[in-house]
């Protein structure tokens, strides 16, 4: 019994032991330790840097890390969360067991917007819905100016006017390169503005010399065209140099930012990148102004310069003359409304046959074919054209020279050289084209166009088919109306007329209307002689009906007294069709 | 009953082949009573002056349809004399769909689109004048025109159905006259384009993905053209283009609803 006790107590004791194991192990395996580290405390301006954030756990699965909380430090400007990548290792522990660890790894790219120490605060985040955060004491970051990389590198941007405005372009005019000493890894350019600026346009680029498509994407991704400008000396030291040059049109006020542009060049494996980088900068737009703006501006914007050529200058009469007017400079050449001659002073001498637009960067070039009217014509006029100038905030009219030209013999002075082809050429039969309408139209509706809607014709076509449905069952109920009944009951009154008419005597005027009353009852006329009353007809067409009948039977069968009229008849049998169902 | 009634459908099939036309106000050159600012300012030879006026018209609220149909006419008069045909097309078709039976802007639209060496697609085949003939009716007219269809029905199958047989030529008459009276309103529904805008670029337009010409070369649309506008950015309209919402520049896009 001793014995039996005391083994029961041990067995007790075992089961305590090894149930107390299993708990106290449970947490922890459950439990992930987190880790959040930089992957650098020094980091030049320019250079990114990540905070790396591993959840480590000894269980085969891991939730995600949620709610990740990026702090704000003054100077820095942290990346969206990317990640997160999975790892899993297997190893054997000191006892021969298998051990396995999961790593969930997500990483926060860093980028300093200027050289200083930064002191970045712990990351709050969830995971298994408890809120952790790590790490215990800030992290520090020291961002150094990358003196080797201002010395060997080149990112050299033309200074932008600090104000534009709007529709008038500017350039975005950089050298981008690196000593010939340094190349031996990968390039990047970070221009993290592209494609990005609201209320911008991009016109189309202008490369002269070789194009080269220069990274702007980590990933290889995206690429901008620049122009190679090969080797260059620069202070004694042979530079790879390429410029990148773009033109843009800010199409509404406001402000457009440019974020820091950042050129890294990498030296090859185990050594550092180099960076270069050019500030945040921002160029103000305003609206063009009111005061001043002259009726015939057509939005330039300068500055432009117009010239004008023709090859030919001495034509004869009926000749055309080719006027080549070209508009050049920065301004918005391609955008503004080109003059038309038609209404420049001086041009109603001459008959524009046409003209065309050619459109290169900083160059238009517009081409009119032009005829003079009369001999005297000794010059081509001047081409006004009216120009906002930003430069000094006015408007300001450019024009072409006047361009002296000789128009030899053909026509009489005065006279339209155009003016016989008619009689010698004549026969153009096209269709003339028909005069403007001179009379306003008053009145009327605003909108010509509303009618009932697509609704209501749908609606009338379903009222048509279901109206038209109904009524015919409804109809058919009492019978055929195409049987011989019915017809002869809705042609009784007809008949009746028609047999009046042709009724000598009393007696068939009496037959007459005893075929009508059976056929408008649907009965013999056989039962209709002598009778005088009419089943369900109101108490006065009663009266007259008999009275009516009283008169006929009289002067049919008893030869006395005057029968009525057949009008008088009629109008009864019209009163019994109307009243009696 | 009979007679009557079949006058009627008679008097309606003769309204609806003639399609009264607007009149036309061709040959009146010269001094005219009544002629509005823009028309003596045309007449004067102030062609500037004259299309301001009636651009400003035409902007104005309240501008009853026909006289917006009118300015539209006038404006594109006034392209084609400017030798613009394709924004005098873009004109001419604007007053159309305010006015369809506008026998000017038809005759001077033919022209038009001949000078913009435009392909109208019609081959004169039946299909061509069926739906020539449905144009002629502005959308709030053939929705009527279909009501009327319906009411014809009405009439005629309840007259079949009270007087039975004899009465079945008129129903029949009514149904006959049914595609007749329903064509303008589906030539329209199918036809239409709303915001409706043209290309009066004689070089068409570049479509884009985004406002931008950095971007992507999708397309072009040719010059006549007739697209959805969905939405616009300064210098830019947003259009939609083989089925999807593109980008082109508005420089040389006309609207064609008024």
């Amino acid at each position: 019994m001793t014995m039996n006790l005391s083994r029961i107590c041990a067995l007790v004791a075992c089961l305590l032991i090894v149930l107390q194991g299993s708990l106290a192990a449970a947490p922890a395996q459950s439990q992930a330790k987190i880790d959040v580290s930089l992957t650098g405390g020094y980091a030049k301006l320019g250079e990114e840097v990540r905070i790396v954030i591993r959840a480590v756990t000894s269980e085969r699965e891991i939730g995600p890390l949620e709610g990740i909380e990026l702090p704000e430090v003054a100077g820095l400007e942290f990346g969206r969360v990317l990640g997160p990548s999975r790892s899993s290792r297997f190893e054997m522990d000191a006892r021969g067991r298998m051990v396995g660890t999961t790593t969930l790894t997500y990483a926060v790219p860093v980028t300093a917007k200027r050289t200083g120490e930064f002191e970045i605060p712990p990351i709050k985040l969830e995971i298994d819905g408890k809120t952790i955060t790590a790490p215990d004491a800030p992290m520090t970051l020291k961002v150094l100016e990358d003196i080797e990389g201002s010395r060997a590198l080149v990112l050299d941007l033309k200074p932008l006017p600090a104000r534009v405005y709007e529709g008038q372009p500017y350039s975005f005019d950089m050298t981008i390169g690196w000593s010939m000493g340094v190349r031996g890894g990968s390039v990047l350019l970070q221009v993290p503005w592209w494609g990005k600026q609201e209320g911008v346009i991009e016109l189309e680029p202008q490369l002269t010399g070789a194009e080269r498509d220069f990274p702007i994407d980590r990933r290889g991704r995206a690429a901008l065209a620049v122009t190679d400008l090969g080797v260059r000396d620069r202070d004694g030291t042979p530079f790879q140099l390429y410029r990148l040059n773009r033109r843009f049109i800010a199409t509404r006020p406001g402000t457009v930012t440019f974020p820091r542009t950042v050129l890294e060049v990498g030296r090859g494996r185990g050594r550092d990148a180099l960076y270069q980088v050019v500030p945040e900068f921002s160029v103000e737009v305003i609206p063009v102004p009111e005061a001043g703006r002259p009726v015939e501006w057509t939005g330039a914007i300068g500055p432009i310069e117009v010239t004008r050529d023709a090859q030919r200058r001495d034509i004869d009469m009926g000749d055309s003359l080719k006027l080549e007017v070209r508009y050049s400079g920065e301004g918005n050449i391609e955008f503004f409304e080109t003059p038309k001659l038609e209404r420049v002073e001086g041009f109603e001498r001459f008959r524009l046959l046409g003209s065309s637009d050619q459109n290169t960067p900083f160059m238009r070039t517009i081409e009119y074919e032009l005829v003079p009217l009369d001999g005297d014509v000794t010059e081509v006029p001047p081409i006004p054209l009216s120009v906002f100038d930003p430069a000094s905030g006015e408007f300001r009219t450019v024009s072409t020279e006047p361009m002296t030209i000789r128009v030899n013999g053909g026509a009489a002075d005065g006279e339209d050289p155009f003016a016989g082809l008619a009689e010698e050429e004549p026969v153009d039969r096209a269709p003339v084209l028909r005069d403007i309408a001179a009379r306003p139209a008053t009145g009327g509706p605003v909108d010509a166009g509303r009618g009932p809607g697509l609704g209501a014709a749908l609606g009338s076509l379903l009222l048509a088919v279901l109206g038209t449905a109904f009524v015919r069952r409804a109809v058919r109920r009492g019978g055929d109306p195409s049987g011989a009944a019915a017809r002869a009951r809705r042609g009784a009154l007809r008949s009746l007329e028609r047999e009046l008419k042709g009724a000598r005597q009393p007696g068939d005027m009496n037959l007459a209307l005893e075929r009508f009353l059976a056929a408008r009852t649907g009965t013999p006329a056989g039962e209709w002689i002598g009778r005088s009353r009419l089943e369900g007809a109101p108490d006065d067409l009663q009266r007259s009906f008999g009275a009516l009948r009283e008169r006929l039977d009289r002067a049919a069968y008893q030869g006395g007294g005057t029968p009525p009229s057949p009008d008088e008849i009629v109008a009864c049998a019209r009163r019994i069709a109307q009243e009696v169902r | 009953m009979v007679a009557p009634f079949l006058r009627a459908v008679a008097l309606l099939a003769l309204i609806l082949v003639a399609a009264p036309a607007a009149p036309s106000q061709g040959t009146e050159i010269g001094a005219e009573t009544g002629a509005g600012p823009g028309a003596l300012q045309w007449r004067a030879g102030e062609t500037e002056a004259a299309i301001t006026t009636w651009r400003e018209a035409l902007a104005a609220e309240g501008t009853p349809a026909a006289e917006r149909a009118r300015l539209a006419y006038n404006l594109g008069v006034a392209a084609h004399r400017a030798e613009d045909p394709l924004m005098a097309v873009a004109w001419f078709t604007a007053c159309l769909r305010l006015e369809p039976r506008h026998r000017d802007a038809a005759a001077n639209l033919e022209i038009a689109r001949t000078d913009a060496e435009l392909t109208d697609g019609d081959d004169g085949g039946p299909t061509a004048a069926v739906l020539g003939w449905a144009r002629r009716f502005t959308r709030g007219e053939a929705e009527w025109l279909a009501v009327l269809a319906g009411v014809l029905l009405l009439v005629g199958g309840l007259f079949e159905a009270v007087r039975g047989r004899g009465a079945r030529p008129v129903l029949l008459l009514a149904l006959l006259l049914q595609p007749v009276l329903w064509t303008p309103l589906v030539a329209a529904h199918l036809g239409d384009v709303p915001a409706a805008h043209m290309v009066v670029e004689p070089r068409g337009l570049k479509v884009y993905p985004m406002p931008a010409v950095s971007s992507d070369l999708l397309g072009k649309l040719a010059a006549g053209d007739v697209v959805e506008a969905l939405d616009e950015l300064p210098g830019w309209r947003k259009v939609r283009f083989e089925g999807a919402e593109r980008w082109v520049r508005d420089r040389g896009l006309a609207p064609l609803d008024l």
